[in-house]
């Protein structure tokens, strides 16, 4: 194997991050730019909270550890997973260095070295909170210092370990079983993220804590266990193991990866996001795409062809049925009595326990407008600005796309659910009159008032986590009103009446003002791109 | 007929277009010359609508761009100076999707379509997704969906880059036939040979601001140059090019 040339390492470290840094389009402007790195900064920040805060609920000091290691490992599982192509290798970068005289090894070094520095940037934001949390808790200097240690190492080591799944099935499969498995893992971890956050600190609060299992050789199959495993030394041959994985993990990674980031490497992730090209031309005869017409029928045919054939507006948008799968599921086999008549006595108690529901419901609206609006043909949209086609009309059109594609058969179904369960008809329409309703104003919401062409958009470096937790966010506030409706306004059928017209109002009032108010903004957007 | 008024456009601090003043009759080709960075394509954009004026305005057959953004637009035929399209629909696919967006009526649409890709050579891969089409082709395809509904203003920007020999003539040959039936025809290049033999008015820019403008002739006389080439490196400020030359030849030494 070649020396590492250092001074190349540094050239490409160095080119690398001011590329990074100055990542953004001449009219997007700077404001932006410093609003999404703050924005960014904020979501490890929040995390770092929410893990100190779950921290209280907790006695031990190895629990304290895995709780901040099983967060690191979700965070940086999901950066890496969301920003893989520039973190792990840019799919521009095969274009530029094919013709340049980089050697593997010095490829690799200047990879591994951006790729750490995030994830310790990433550790240290977490870190403050997180530790600041325990302070108030009265824990042990000790401890606080050491997870430091735990979290860098878990970070580390996640972001290896993906690096490196990435790299093997890349080398193993077929492009096409590659983006299929991409796709999986992807939808595992988005799994993971969006249902960790709501139901690990679930799980806590209901069962006080599950973390203090009886057989410690359990904690060797959970690699975020290894490095909390340090608080733990001595106690049984358990425990070593795990801390000693954790200290002998990272040389083991860092030593697989190095065999297989390269050039090569780079050049099939490049490949691989590019749009996948249709084998065969078809004749199509979707009677949807043929009733549309005009600009509802130039929006569904991009969402159609995009479902086809782009992994990644596919996976962009139907990632949110597994989450809407697994929420349904939660409350089915965790909160099953909890189903029933919403204006019931009992019901109306009961209502908190069933909210995920209405988070799924949360998440369509906000979820689907931005995989529309972001997009990797954005280019391509210059064709919106310079035709005269009205881009209120396509933003309608999506807008159709999300009622009737997801909002509308998620309720049907939970419908049919409820009158099952409940066999209160009239009250299960009626509370989805409301459901109804109010996601048509949620969607309306963020649809009219932050308006913005669909596929116009490019998604910057370090976005789509921003996104992510954006959405998540907003999906969890989501279901707040439909709980206070049912507790202020199911109490009789007087106080139902004016509720629903109230809706009513709001949604009519929205629509005429929304209307206007899109067409102002779209007014005001010009094309971002080179075209 | 294009009008445009004091236009200024900025991007941050910098001013790539500077409160220039410019008329593009009917019934000619008229061509934008500039050096890299002129302002030439904001020009374009501003006009098309992917941009926005920041002062100064734009008329389009007397139609204020900012007022009658949708009206104006319609008057429009735009080839941009890079033609990025939606990869995933065939050809055919992007001339429906675009001459729906002008409004063209469904029953002319690929009657229209398939006549004028049989004009530019590239009927056999209409529905082929664009992906698989060479630049050149792409090219091809982003003038015919230009031409779809028949504008009464033409506007390209750099539109020879990447086409053959045989597409570029048809292509000089169709600004002709429209110039003489009255279309407004805006051709921005920095390729000075066609803009010189297929213009029949030219304005040179560079920095933001026009610098000399009217017919090849007129230039000649306000320059005082033998040609084209020479009046260009002239008002664009590049006193010796050969001296220049030879400073890079000498640089590698």
């Amino acid at each position: 194997m070649r020396k590492p040339d250092f001074r190349q390492i540094f050239t490409i470290i160095k080119f690398t991050i001011i590329r990074e840094v100055r990542s953004r389009r001449p009219s997007t402007g700077k404001a932006r730019q410093v609003f999404r790195i703050i924005s960014l900064c904020a979501i490890f920040i929040m995390s770092g909270f929410a893990a100190g805060l779950i921290c209280y609920l907790v006695p031990d000091n190895f629990s304290v550890a895995l709780i901040g290691s099983l967060y690191i490992t979700l965070i940086i599982a999901s950066f890496v997973m969301t920003e893989y192509s520039i973190l792990i290798t840019g799919a521009e970068d095969f274009n530029y260095f094919s013709s340049l005289p980089v050697t593997a090894v010095d490829y690799f070094y200047s990879k591994i070295f951006t790729l750490l520095s995030y994830v310790f940037i990433i550790v240290i934001l977490f870190y403050i909170p997180f530790s600041a949390c325990l302070v108030t808790q009265s824990r042990p200097l000790s401890l606080i210092l050491s997870n430091l240690y735990s979290l860098l190492v878990t970070g580390a080591a996640t972001s290896l370990l993906l690096t490196l799944f990435y790299a093997l099935i890349l080398r193993i499969l077929p492009k096409r079983a590659v983006e299929l498995m991409a796709s999986i893992f992807q939808l595992i971890v988005f799994f993971a993220v969006y249902g960790s956050f709501i139901i690990l600190p679930r799980i806590i609060l209901e069962s006080g804590t599950v973390l203090t299992f009886s057989h410690s050789i359990f904690w060797l199959f959970i690699p975020a266990a290894w490095s909390p495993s340090i608080f733990r030394l001595g106690a049984d041959i358990g425990a070593n193991i795990a801390a000693g994985l954790s200290l002998i993990s990272l040389p083991v990674l860092l030593v697989l990866c190095s065999k297989v980031i390269s050039l090569e490497y780079a050049e099939k992730i490049a490949d691989l996001n590019r749009t996948i090209v249709r084998k065969k031309p078809r004749r199509e005869n979707r009677s949807v795409l043929r009733l549309a017409t005009g600009e509802d029928s130039v929006i569904f045919k991009l969402i159609w062809t995009g479902l086809k054939y782009n992994h990644q507006f596919r996976n962009g948008i139907l990632v949110i049925i597994p989450i809407t799968v697994l929420y349904f599921l939660i409350v089915m086999f965790s909160q099953g009595g909890a189903i029933l008549d919403p204006f019931s006595r009992a019901g109306i108690q009961m209502f908190d326990k069933t909210i995920l529901f209405y988070v799924a419901i949360g998440f369509f609206p906000v979820y689907i407008k931005n995989s529309l609006v972001y997009s990797t043909e954005s280019e391509a949209s210059w064709v919106f600005y310079t035709t005269p086609c009205s881009r209120l009309k396509m933003i309608l059109a999506a807008r159709k796309f999300i009622v009737f594609f997801f909002i509308v058969p998620y309720l049907l179904i939970f419908v049919v659910f409820y009158m099952v369960l409940t066999g209160a008809y009239v009250h299960v329409l009626m509370h989805f009159l409301t459901v109804l309703l109010l996601s048509l104003i949620q969607t309306n919401l963020f649809l009219l008032y932050f308006a913005e062409t669909p596929f116009s958009r490019k998604l910057e470096r370090g976005q789509r986590m921003g996104l992510l937790f954006i959405r998540m966010l907003i999906g969890m506030v989501m279901p707040l009103p439909i709980y206070l409706f049912v507790i202020f306004f199911y109490k009789n059928m007087t106080s139902y009446g004016l509720l629903l017209a109230g809706l009513f109002i709001v949604l009519a009032v929205m629509e005429l003002a929304g209307r206007k108010i899109a067409e102002r903004q779209l007014g005001r957007e010009e094309h971002s791109g080179s075209a | 007929m294009i009008e445009i008024i004091e236009f200024s456009r900025r991007f941050g601090n910098s001013l790539a277009v500077d409160a220039i003043d410019l008329t593009i009759k009917p019934g000619i080709v008229f061509g934008l010359l500039g050096p890299n960075g002129a302002g030439k394509s904001t020009i374009v954009k501003t006009i098309v609508g992917a941009l926005k004026p920041t002062k100064g305005s734009i008329l389009v057959n007397g139609k204020d761009i900012t007022e009658f953004p949708v009206e104006t637009k319609a008057m429009i035929g735009y080839v941009p100076e890079v033609p990025y399209v939606f990869t995933n629909l065939t050809g055919q696919e992007f001339l429906t999707m675009t001459a729906q967006l002008y409004h063209v009526d469904p029953s002319v649409i690929a009657g229209r379509a398939s006549e004028l890709l049989g004009k530019f050579g590239i009927t056999k891969k209409k529905d082929d997704p664009i992906i698989t089409y060479s630049k050149g082709m792409i090219q091809k395809l982003v003038i015919v969906s230009a031409l779809l509904h028949n504008p009464d203003i033409f506007i390209l920007d750099e539109p020879l880059n990447g086409l053959d020999a045989n597409a570029a003539a048809v292509l000089k040959e169709t600004l002709r036939s429209f110039s003489a039936m009255g279309k407004t025809i805006l051709f921005s290049s920095h390729i000075l040979e066609v803009v010189e033999k297929l213009c029949d008015e030219i304005a040179i820019m560079d920095k933001g601001k026009i610098l000399s403008s009217g017919t090849v002739e007129q230039i000649l006389a306000e320059t005082g140059c033998a040609d084209l080439e020479k009046a260009f490196i002239k008002l664009t400020g590049r006193k010796d090019i050969e001296r220049e030359a030879l400073d890079i030849i000498n640089a590698l030494k």
